[in-house]
């Protein structure tokens, strides 16, 4: 199956207010938790050198900045 | 450099545009190396933002004790004011070494991305946004 990097709506809506690991290649949720350092312990744990973090908010809404 | 906009969740119990099932942004990843260990952030391009603005818990991660930066307060669209604390980081933008100052905030703690403004990013990359193409270009200003 091609996965598509750059759509990540069905990979995060299930997150709410954490931090999240992500697979630098695949884009998959490699770890959740508070805080970037939670997350990024957990992912190296598991193998990924290099995850790339974001974070969920409580409400995914609409921004304006 | 070209860069694809990510696609994010939208609520749609909160849209006026019930068919805009998701949010599509400019947001490029960054990545930094850390003593710790490098990772990558997600980071909006914004033209409307001043300055570059990432998470205070993002400057802890990379060793910097936030605080004691140059404060600034700034405001976004709800008028409320928030702080921020600049130091002058480096990371990469495909694979491209970056530095500018950056104001690390506890008051966005609440949101997703970090924010690539004007003095720090515009000032020292040409954008071009295709929203049609869902792409955004980046082309590095030479200073002669």
């Amino acid at each position: 199956m091609k996965v598509n990097a750059y759509d990540l709506s069905k990979t995060l809506k299930k997150y709410s207010n954490e931090w999240i690991a992500l697979d630098p290649n695949k884009m998959k949720v490699i770890s959740v938790g508070k805080l970037p350092k939670n997350v990024l312990e957990e992912s190296r744990k598991k193998g990924i050198l290099h995850p790339v973090i974001t974070r969920a908010p409580k409400d995914y809404g609409a921004y304006i900045l | 450099m070209d860069f694809k906009y990510r696609k994010f969740p939208n609520d749609p119990k909160n849209t006026p545009f019930p068919n805009h099932k998701n949010a599509l942004r400019p947001v490029i990843q960054i990545d930094f190396d850390s003593p710790n260990g490098g990772f990558g952030y997600f980071a909006l391009i914004d033209s409307g933002a001043d300055y570059c603005i990432f998470h205070a818990s993002i400057g802890e991660q990379l060793g910097l004790d936030i605080k004691t930066g140059q404060k600034l307060i700034f405001y976004g669209i709800s008028g409320e004011p928030q702080e921020a604390f600049f130091h002058n980081i480096s990371f990469k933008i495909g694979g491209n070494i970056h530095k500018c100052g950056v104001g690390f905030s506890y008051d966005m703690e609440k949101l997703a991305y970090g924010i690539l403004g004007q003095y720090g990013f515009f000032d020292k990359w040409r954008i071009r946004f295709e929203y049609d193409k869902e792409n955004v270009e980046l082309k590095e200003i030479i200073k002669r």
